[in-house]
């Protein structure tokens, strides 16, 4: 098959398997209509998923992995797309993903955040393995890219945007576990529902990712951020052993 | 050389790596394995909600003057296994309850909440919130520190969350109780505040002193107790205000420490016992405001057939550990209104919301205001021995001694 043909009908599926989600998202008892994503089952899945891409890493070093990257982005894509994906339909806070501690009421990634987070931070010690082989956003906007032709240059500071993202997300963090109700009031929007600036940052990202390579994980993720300056600093002692010897 | 390439075995052992691929595989394998550990222990070791756990060691050295033995209880050996309420907590000797308020002392089990009430106040008895119970009289109040439950929002958390022994206590015996309420022209007692039923004996002892002089008694509890100590206790009480969290159990978990099916045979109990009672719900935005959820409970009241027995549905103001959320929407409490009274339930009021007509009681059969209310004032009263003045409609309640 036509390789593009076969990264589009890829991209294709993945967008009615998001489209879906949101369908049933929006609906008014999201917890009824997704129940089994708010599942032990559900939560059993992604943790085993979780384990399996360290085990991937030890087998990969030792030679005895030989696996397409399509079939592990595809297969660790859907098993993690509800839980990375729902919080951009409905949240009780303007910036979703990092106020779960707050959250009175936690969606799937709330549930996984306290040890899926580290996992990713982990698994990306190794040359941004997560970022690059498993992250969901990251192999939608591969696909994104393979499909289009254009491209859009931004230029090379805006790259900077994503550390104050990293830093803000370390401070909401802290402040959360030493308590501060009144930095959580200040996004509280009140109500489980879609937050319309969360929708619109969103679709603007989604839509600039066919344009520009990986656009949400190079300008704003903070995960991708904390793995890209661990290569960096693996690059660094490289680097230093070259002075040295 | 050739011997290693055919032996696999031998390829693994003796691979290179260099000392920074080995500290970094290491730092991997041992961040895997913390994680491993730690999603289980977040996702297989988690016990069944938010279900709270006894004081081990806690009782104090010696047993004070306000205490009395449990009614409810058994001996195993020199543990005690308390049958107050669903918690039935296991105490070895100098174990507290989850109460706050029971402690094994030498094998057997004390209260040590008896005539020692932490509030004691004369309220109006809207405000506990009984409408159709003697409507317009004054009730004197009375609570111990405790409780049985772990309610995020506790309005009363300052007692309710403490032992009797870390609040400033009255000195009120069950007789002095009842002479207070009659010195300060009371018709009925109430045990509110906290939650009666960890002072239950005081209770009790109380409501039966309170009787042979002719007053009523009256009870503000989530309903979180035993049957038997129930039906015993329908037996001195005439009302109650029975609080329904809503009707999940996840909810009853993680809000309110406690499950959800004695709190139902609480209520089921009650009707059986044909003692007068109210429900209240308080409805908490991002944990009861769900609609649907307001919904299927009304729908169980009416299937339970409970139509007749007001429910109150109150506004949540921001408290103890739920101080991040907004208080209700009035508006949303209206809807809730609405869709209980669609269901069939009768007399639906609005709690905590000064000025709303939903204050007052309408007739079901005329529509017609039967009691006009404005907070706890009683504005007109359109009764007549018990029925609507206007149509002759039989309103349901106690509307006289």
């Amino acid at each position: 098959m036509n390789k593009k043909l076969k990264n589009l009908i890829i991209l294709v599926m993945g967008l009615m398997v998001i489209s879906a989600l949101g369908y049933y998202a929006l609906q008014e008892n999201i917890r009824k209509s997704l129940s089994f994503f708010w599942s032990n089952d559900y939560y059993f899945i992604v943790y085993f998923s979780l384990i399996a891409g360290f085990v991937i890493i030890f087998l990969k070093l030792f030679n005895k992995f030989k696996v397409k990257n399509d079939a592990l982005k595809i297969i660790h894509g859907l098993i993690f797309l509800p839980a990375v994906v729902l919080p951009l339909f409905k949240c009780y806070f303007k910036v979703p993903y990092i106020f779960c501690r707050a959250c009175p009421r936690k969606c799937p990634w709330g549930e996984l955040v306290p040890f899926i987070v580290p996992g990713f931070l982990v698994l990306n010690l190794d040359r941004r393995f997560w970022c690059f082989k498993l992250c969901p956003l990251g192999s939608l906007q591969d696909y994104q890219r393979r499909v289009s032709r254009k491209r859009i240059c931004l230029p090379a500071w805006m790259k900077n945007i994503r550390y104050v993202f990293l830093l803000f997300t370390i401070i909401v963090v802290v402040l959360l576990l030493l308590g501060s109700e009144t930095f959580e009031n200040v996004f509280f929007v009140g109500t489980y529902g879609l937050v319309l600036g969360t929708a619109v940052v969103a679709m603007v990202i989604f839509l600039l990712a066919f344009f520009i390579p990986r656009f949400w994980c190079n300008y704003f993720c903070p995960v991708g951020c904390v793995g890209d300056l661990a290569l960096k600093a693996e690059k660094l002692g490289d680097k230093f052993k070259k002075i040295a010897s | 050389m050739g011997e290693e390439e055919n032996n696999p075995a031998e390829k693994l052992l003796n691979k290179k790596i260099s000392r920074r691929e080995f500290l970094k595989y290491s730092f991997i394998g041992i961040g895997g394995l913390a994680t491993a550990a730690y999603g289980y222990n977040h996702l297989f070791g988690r016990s069944s909600g938010s279900l709270p756990d006894i004081f081990p060691a806690s009782a104090p050295d010696e047993l004070w003057k306000w205490s009395k033995e449990a009614l409810y209880y058994k001996q195993v050996g020199e543990n005690v296994q308390c049958e107050l309420c669903p918690h039935e907590c296991s105490l070895a000797p100098d174990d507290r309850g989850i109460c706050r308020t029971r402690v094994n002392k030498e094998g057997k089990l004390y209260s040590l909440a008896y005539g020692n009430p932490c509030s004691a106040h004369v309220d109006p008895i809207e405000k506990k919130p009984l409408f159709h119970f003697l409507p317009s009289s004054s009730i004197f109040s009375i609570a111990t520190a405790g409780c049985n439950l772990r309610c995020l929002n506790c309005q009363n958390w300052q007692i309710s969350q403490f032992q009797p022994e870390e609040t400033n206590n009255f000195d009120l015996m069950p007789g002095n109780v009842v002479r207070a309420a009659v010195q300060n022209n009371c018709k009925s007692i109430a045990y509110t505040y906290s939650e009666p039923i960890i002072f239950y004996e005081y209770m009790y002892d109380t409501s039966r002193i309170a009787r042979a002089q002719g007053l009523k008694n009256v009870m503000v509890t989530a309903g979180y107790i035993n049957e038997k100590p129930f039906r015993d206790l329908c037996k001195v009480i005439d009302a109650a205000n029975i609080d329904l969290k809503g009707i999940s159990e996840k909810t009853y978990n993680e809000l309110n420490g406690a499950t959800l099916e004695p709190v139902l045979d609480c209520l089921k109990i009650a009707k059986e016992e044909k003692l007068w009672f109210e429900i209240t719900n308080l409805v908490v935005p991002t944990w009861t405001d769900n609609l649907d959820m307001i919904r299927d409970m009304c729908q169980w009241l009416h299937k339970n057939g409970f139509d007749e027995h007001p429910v109150h549905f109150s506004r949540f103001s921001p408290m103890y550990k739920l101080t991040h959320l907004p208080p209700t929407p009035v508006n949303l409490l209206g809807e809730a209104r609405k869709v209980a009274m669609d269901e069939g339930l009768k007399y639906v009021y609005i709690g905590n919301v000064p000025g709303t007509d939903a204050e007052n009681t309408y007739c079901p059969k005329c529509g017609k205001v039967v009691i006009g209310r404005r907070g706890y004032i009683i504005t007109e009263n359109n009764l007549s021995n018990g029925s609507c003045r206007f149509c002759g409609y039989k309103i349901a309640g106690v509307f006289q001694e």
